[in-house]
């Protein structure tokens, strides 16, 4: 029974269905890939940075990869832990880099109370008329300036566009809104790119209130297909790969091995 | 509707010896394989009877009807299958019915097949006082989660689709077949001792009251800026349909 959705379970959703209905109602076994591992132990390791500043944060990195790597199903191919657990080494210890995480101030919350603390990882919950569940999320950080930001890593530089184009970014400004949380109208990707010479993008963006409409429109259509049990196959999707997809060989990769 | 009810069916078929044996012979598989509920071979063998003579296939017999109290009796999704399949309805809807607060009320279902037309209601008031809502008590004493409590809104709908469907076509469905329970308690028809109706009311349509569709969030963008939604809202994009229902009023949507 679906109690709940996310950005990231919508997001599946709209890249195949049927890969939908296989992990979240069928709840087909997945494997979880190195990148998304790695993304993960970084964006804690990052989020542990600027909530601690006078943390080294390379041993932060130390306790977040094996932290990351716990009771994960890690479907290594031709890599190895060791490899990436390098790479972020390789990451965190360009000086460029580093300034940039420096730089990065979160909004303190609770001011002048017991329970002062920085704007990390806040739960945020939206509500979208004629959808049954709450779609539920955690925003990486709030910004000084109240600009909600989401860490993310990549191997390639990210475009203007493709950052502008994310719903990730409506939906935590709808959810802030809703919170009756004063939003600036703008959203923030913090890009670390993983190229030879590690590099960091901030992309940030301002969103109009019709674009939250937009958003509404689109989880609306995603709860009725779920609700009318509507889950057509995507195979002209990226995800639509042995690469991307946990149930290519239990999908279409039956017909494609024959 | 959502639900496919496109299923093929033959009428009017004859139980020879053959056919007969036939199911005999089915039965046993069909019960053993544990995949069609069934809880004795002689139980599935009733029920393919039953889809034989409605002019159901075997699979779909079981898909469409359901042994209650006893009986072999079809489900409403069943008769709207054998209605759909047949092509005699000049006019069918389902309308959700709600409150002027915008709160599901119940469901309601128009059939019409020649002169013969009719309107059928089943609110969630009409399942609570036929004790449908309470679930099937368990071992334990508790009562279960049932449907009734997990899919409202899809049960209200399929008991107005039957209710429909037995006074507007009676002869497709096989009579007294929908396993709706005294349908006699919602005033929609009148059932002789027998369980024959015996008296079936073409019910005028403007005798019914008329439920207006609470206004969705498209549709007040087509006739609202976001801001100005938002602004009824006290700056906050509506999260329920409660909201959306306060912002068309006071917008005059």
């Amino acid at each position: 029974m679906i109690d709940h959705l996310s950005y990231s379970s919508i997001s599946l959703f709209l890249d195949c269905p049927e890969a939908w209905r296989r992990k979240y109602i069928a709840q087909e076994p997945v494997r979880t890939s190195p990148p998304l591992v790695f993304g993960s132990a970084f964006h804690n390791c990052v989020e542990d940075k600027i909530a601690n500043p006078e943390k080294d944060i390379l041993s932060i990195w130390g306790d977040c990869w094996p932290a990351a790597l716990e009771g994960q199903d890690v479907y290594w191919g031709a890599d190895t832990p060791e490899q990436h657990f390098n790479e972020g080494v390789r990451i965190l210890s360009n000086k460029a880099v580093l300034d940039e995480i420096t730089k990065i101030k979160p909004l303190k919350l609770d001011v002048g109370t017991d329970t002062e603390r920085p704007a990390i990882e806040q739960k945020v919950e939206l509500r979208v008329p004629k959808v049954g569940v709450p779609i539920i999320g955690y925003i990486d950080v709030i910004l000084e300036d109240g600009t909600p930001a989401d860490f993310k890593t990549s191997k390639a530089s990210w475009s203007d566009s493709k950052a502008s184009e994310q719903l990730q970014s409506l939906f935590y400004i709808a959810a802030l809104n809703q919170m009756e949380v004063p939003v600036n109208w703008k959203f923030a990707h913090l890009i670390f790119v993983k190229t030879k010479e590690p590099k960091f993008q901030r992309l940030e963006h301002r969103h109009k209130p019709a674009e939250l409409f937009f958003l509404f429109r689109v989880i609306e259509q995603v709860w009725d297909a779920i609700e009318k049990q509507s889950f057509p196959l995507h195979p002209g999707s990226w995800r639509c790969s042995p690469n991307f997809c946990d149930f290519y060989q239990a999908c279409k990769g039956q017909y494609m091995n024959e | 509707m959502t639900e496919s009810t496109s299923i093929v069916t033959t009428r009017n078929k004859e139980l020879t010896p053959s056919v007969w044996d036939m199911l005999k012979e089915i039965a046993p598989v069909m019960h053993v394989s544990r995949l069609f509920g069934v809880s004795s071979p002689e139980q599935a063998t009733a029920i393919m009877l039953k889809g034989y003579e409605l002019g159901l296939g075997v699979t779909s017999s079981f898909e469409f009807i359901h042994v209650i109290e006893g009986k072999p009796s079809l489900s409403p999704r069943g008769a709207l299958a054998l209605i759909q399949s047949q092509g005699l309805l000049d006019g069918f809807k389902v309308t959700d019915l709600r409150d002027e607060k915008g709160n599901y009320i119940g469901a309601q279902c128009y059939m019409k097949r020649g002169d013969t037309e009719y309107t059928a209601q089943f609110t969630l008031e009409d399942a609570k006082r036929a004790n449908l809502t309470e679930g099937s008590p368990t071992s334990s004493g508790k009562r279960g989660y049932g449907n009734w409590e997990k899919y409202p809104e899809r049960m209200c709908t399929w008991r107005a689709i039957g209710f429909a469907a037995d006074v507007v076509c009676p002869d497709i469905t096989g009579g007294l077949t929908t396993y709706l329970k005294m349908p006699e308690a919602f005033d929609t028809v009148t059932v002789d001792a027998e369980g024959n109706f015996e008296k079936v009311v073409s019910a005028p349509v403007a005798a019914i009251p008329e439920f207006v569709t609470p206004p969705s969030l498209t549709d007040l963008l087509d006739k609202y800026k976001p801001e100005q939604i938002m602004e009824a809202n006290g700056g906050k994009i509506p999260a329920t349909i409660e909201e959306v229902n306060a912002v068309a009023a006071k917008l005059g949507a």
